[in-house]
């Protein structure tokens, strides 16, 4: 189904951060809050609740699945689900990123951020 | 702990949502809850989880009922006729529903402000049939013997009384009351104390009650009041309690009630005086309102044999008592009417049901193949049944809105009409607004779901006749027989309130209404004690008022024909003996003073009017009106005839009759009335006596202060009572009939719409689901008019079904109403002809546009859809 990625735009903060989460790599759930927690410093730490709400409503529109690969059982408790990024999903992550580039640049023709800040 | 918790919370979640993420969600949540270091920060965790869980829950049970919401939205701009013509009719039915249910719960499910008001029961006394007040010896008699009651208060007539001292005197409307009175009633005041036992005595209860209306708008509110003393018809009274704000009994709108002070012995049964008492007693325990009858009529009978003198006219009148709940006596009159108008609406909303519900099967069967698309594309069938649901519900929902503005437009017609009757905001209170909420509940479920149940599913849908069964189509044709027949009812009883309204315009009340006006004087008894001062007062301001250049003609009334009580009166007439089994004649009386009749404009028909010299010590004389004149005249000329008051035994008193007058609707434009009598004010002068002035101008405001001015001169202390416009006593004689013309016609356009809209819906289903077999026909070579009418044929069939049933009922119906209600016009037949033929048209006109549909069905298309 060749679906528009900007129809889905824009991403809440926390929708946009799960998908950044599972860019490098699949991820189990309770991953995908340790990777986010990481990545902000502490700032966004994601309860169970809100996550899988994010993940089935995510995984309906399929902007991710459930993986088939599994690592080595011996590693890894057996209920655990890995969750991977579609193609798709794929696409509007780099559509949100696109449109937050844009705006970012936006506020500093604006002089609201000094050049080269962002990052 | 913690895991049971998010477990009872995930259940906001839907279950299949459940069934995926349970146990990771449950894992994730403990791992994160094993790293977190400290208690309170594991209950925040926790909490946070809960809160996330929460939001996730509604937001997936929501979704889809957003998405319902509008998909239903689209589909009634799609198809905006059919949804105008369902939230028109939920309006209808639902609104009016509402409207009649918040008129029986304001007017009959109130609490009465009475302590166990079932418990209360007015004891009146009765001529056969006709309740009347009770004498003192009665009361009394009553009150010593009675079993059936705990105890027995009285009260008198509502009394016009002057409040004086600071200010300009103030006019009250009071009653004078048993010194059990508020202990009957079981209402304590909210300030002081009730009257005490033997403040009813003479000269030992100069106190009074206040209503809490008076003590706000009088003394501010202000409780010190208590104890102080006020001035009362030129009496100091001492105020010994406030009543509460709802407490009005035995009469409405009462300001004050002061002790009444019984003259008579009460012991003394023998002098069966004045039947001008209000009783009323509370039952004993365990007593009913039957055994207390039963006792009142034993005790009618023993005190028959005390009043020797009276004992054979009581017989004679068929004398006795009567028990009356007093629920009945406060709600009385209304409670059939409001009853049988609730009933109506029950019917109207039943009626608004069957026909959406129509509405809604014909739409679900054109609907069938896109239902049939989503049923395979895996929909299940409380998917589609909930889709429905939906459907039926945003109807309901915009008919609800209507529904509540028609409310509010119901309640200011009915303000207008009959201000008495409801106060403003009652028919949008809580509880009908609920009502409402519920009507419009159960319309949605009953017209959402049996056509859903009509849908089984995707391969059920492609099966002809599962969604028109044989037996549903019986029934809805049956119902719109009904419907036809419920019409044609109403429309013929719209037609004859509507006559009967017309012919009240017509009737011709004896008086010209036009520049007239009226005002109430209320005489101090403390000052005007005397006859012949007062006599004097209404002579002097009778020339006095016809100074002013705005008044031509001036007179004073007892009271005032249409606005007031109706006084009635035995006459002895000369030369007619009554049999031994009838009563004397019966008349209504009027003292008048000589302007009066000029004032108001009742024509003299022969004789004279009366004058300044039919004063106190003149000989007596009277006018009688014309219908008097035909009962005990007919044959004679009445001038120079007497009649009189008093018995054989104490002597008559008789007056000569010197003028004939014409006859007076006192009581109301329907009521024909007795023979009229009116007696010079100056031999009988009352208390509280009606001024009528004949002006030039309609400006009341002018007249009034006019008025005012000229009493204030006369004397300054006299409150200027009621004011009214005669007129008014008109337009509140048509009140009832107008309302209820309205509330009828209403009814009966209702019910047309509804029948037209039951045929439309039927014929439309019948057509829908015969498709392919026009089609056919077309095929074959039938031609489209030919077919059109031929389903036209079909709608008029059912209908002519219905106005035949429905006439006869109607007929029936309308020869009862008129045998049980005077005043009602008897239905002509042409009237109901021209109903029934109108109604057949309106029944082709109704089937006209699906069978023109029928006609142009394409035979391809047809044949290609089976």
């Amino acid at each position: 189904m060749a679906k528009d990625p900007k129809s889905k735009l824009p991403l809440t903060p926390p929708v946009f951060q799960v998908l950044l989460a599972l860019a490098d790599g699949e991820k189990h759930g309770y991953g995908i809050i340790k990777e986010v927690e990481r990545r902000t410093e502490g700032a966004v730490r994601m309860s169970a609740g809100t996550l899988y709400g994010i993940v089935h409503r995510l995984r309906k529109d399929k902007l991710i699945a459930e993986s088939g690969a599994r690592p080595d059982p011996s590693l890894d408790d057996e209920r655990r689900r890995y969750y991977r990024l579609t193609q798709f999903g794929r696409l509007v992550a780099s559509e949100e990123a696109r449109r937050l580039e844009l705006l970012v640049t936006m506020a500093r023709g604006k002089n609201l951020l000094p050049a080269g800040e962002a990052g | 702990m913690a895991r049971s918790i998010l477990m009872t919370v995930m259940w906001l979640c839907p279950r299949a949502f459940r069934r995926r993420y349970e146990t990771e969600l449950l894992q994730v949540y403990e791992t994160q809850a094993r790293e977190t270091p400290t208690q309170a920060a594991r209950v925040g965790l926790l909490l946070k989880t809960m809160m996330g869980l929460a939001a996730t829950g509604i937001t997936l049970r929501l979704e889809p009922l957003f998405a319902d919401v509008g998909f239903a939205l689209r589909q009634m701009v799609k198809r905006p006729g059919y949804s105008l013509a369902v939230v028109l009719t939920l309006a209808l039915g639902i609104g009016f529903s509402t409207a009649l249910f918040g008129l029986f719960h304001s007017v009959l499910m109130k609490p009465l402000p009475l302590h166990e008001p079932g418990q209360l029961m007015m004891i009146w006394n009765r001529y056969a049939d006709t309740p009347t007040s009770v004498a003192a010896a009665d009361y009394h008699y009553r009150r010593e013997y009675a079993q059936s009651f705990v105890d027995i208060a009285a009260a008198g007539a509502e009394q016009s009384m002057a409040l004086t001292g600071d200010g300009d005197p103030q006019s009250l409307s009071g009653v004078l009351v048993s010194a059990n009175f508020f202990s009957v009633t079981g209402i304590a005041p909210i300030a002081g104390r009730g009257f005490v036992s033997g403040e009813d005595e003479a000269g030992k209860g100069q106190v009074a009650m206040l209503s809490h209306g008076l003590w706000l708008r009088q003394f501010g509110g202000n409780e010190q009041v208590v104890g102080q003393s006020i001035i009362v018809d030129g009496e100091d009274r001492t105020v010994v309690g406030i009543m509460a704000d709802d407490f009005s009994f035995p009469h409405s709108e009462i300001d004050i009630w002061l002790p009444l002070q019984f003259a008579q012995d009460k012991a003394d049964y023998s002098r069966h005086g004045n039947e001008f008492l209000y009783s009323f007693g509370r039952l004993a325990p365990g007593r009913s309102a039957d055994e207390a009858q039963r006792e009142i009529n034993q005790l009618a009978q023993t005190f028959k044999q005390l009043v020797p003198d009276r004992m054979s006219y009581l017989e004679n009148a068929q004398w006795g008592g009567l028990v009356q709940p007093v629920e009945e006596y406060l709600r009385g009159d209304v409670r059939p009417v409001l009853t049988m108008l609730l009933g109506a609406a029950g019917l109207v909303l039943l009626l608004v049901c069957a026909n959406v519900t129509s509405l809604q099967l014909s739409r679900v069967l054109s609907r069938q193949s896109e239902l049939a698309v989503r049923a395979s594309l895996g929909a299940s069938r409380s998917r589609v049944v909930r889709q429905l649901l939906t459907e039926i519900f945003v109807l309901v929902a915009f008919g609800g809105m209507l529904a509540l503005a028609l409310v509010g437009l119901l309640e200011s017609v009915t303000l207008h009409l009959l201000p008495d009757l409801i106060q403003s905001g009652d028919l949008l209170a809580g509880r009908v607004l609920g009502f409402g909420m519920a009507t419009m509940l159960v319309t949605t479920v009953v017209c959402g779901l049996i056509p859903a149940r009509r849908f089984r599913g995707a391969h059920a849908m492609t099966e002809r006749g599962v969604l028109g069964g044989r037996q549903s189509q019986q029934l809805r044709k049956l119902s719109v027989v009904a419907q036809t027949a419920i019409a044609v009812v109403l429309v013929s009883g719209a037609a004859t309130a509507v006559m009967t309204l017309d012919s009240l315009l017509k009737v011709d009340p004896g008086f010209d209404p036009d520049n007239r006006f009226a005002f109430r004087l209320k005489l101090p008894a403390a000052r005007y004690a005397d006859a012949t001062q007062r006599a004097d007062l209404i002579s002097t301001l009778e020339s006095n008022l016809t100074v002013s250049p705005l008044i031509e003609t001036a007179g004073a009334n007892g009271s005032l024909p249409l606005l007031d009580d109706n006084w009635t009166a035995s006459f002895n007439v000369e030369h007619y003996t009554p049999g031994p089994d009838q009563p004397p004649p019966n008349f209504e009386v009027r003292p008048v003073s000589p302007g009066y009749r000029d004032a108001m404009g009742i024509s003299l028909i022969s004789g004279r009017d009366f004058s300044v010299l039919d004063h106190a010590d003149a000989p007596g004389v009277v006018m009688i009106d014309e219908l008097l004149a035909r009962t005990y005249f007919s044959d004679i000329d009445p001038l120079g005839q007497r009649i009189g008051r008093g018995n054989e035994n104490d002597g008559i008193t008789w007056s000569e009759i010197v003028g004939v007058v014409a006859h007076v609707h006192n009581e109301g434009l329907d009521v024909e009335g007795k023979g009229q009598v009116y007696l010079p004010y100056a031999q009988i002068p009352t208390q509280s006596p009606w001024f009528v002035v004949h002006s030039n101008s309609d400006n009341a405001d002018a007249v009034r202060d006019a008025i005012a001015s000229v009493v204030y001169e006369l004397d300054p202390l006299l409150p200027l009572d009621r004011f009214v416009a005669v007129k008014a006593g008109i337009s509140d004689a048509l009140a009832h009939a107008k309302l209820s013309g309205s509330l009828l016609g209403t009814f009966a356009l209702l019910s047309v719409i509804l029948a037209m809209v039951g045929i439309y819906g039927l014929i439309n289903y019948s057509v829908a689901s015969r498709t392919n077999e026009f089609g056919l026909m077309l095929a074959l070579g039938a031609r489209t008019p030919e077919i059109t009418l031929s389903v036209m044929k079909q709608g008029f069939r059912l209908a002519a079904l219905g106005v035949g049933i429905g006439a006869v009922l109607a007929y029936w119906l309308q020869k009862w109403l008129t045998s049980s209600f005077v005043g009602l016009e008897s239905p002509s037949f042409a009237t109901l002809a021209a109903v029934c033929a109108a109604l057949c048209l309106t029944a082709m006109l109704a089937s006209a546009i699906p069978a023109k549909r029928a006609g142009n069905i394409s035979p391809r298309e047809a044949l290609q859809q089976s």
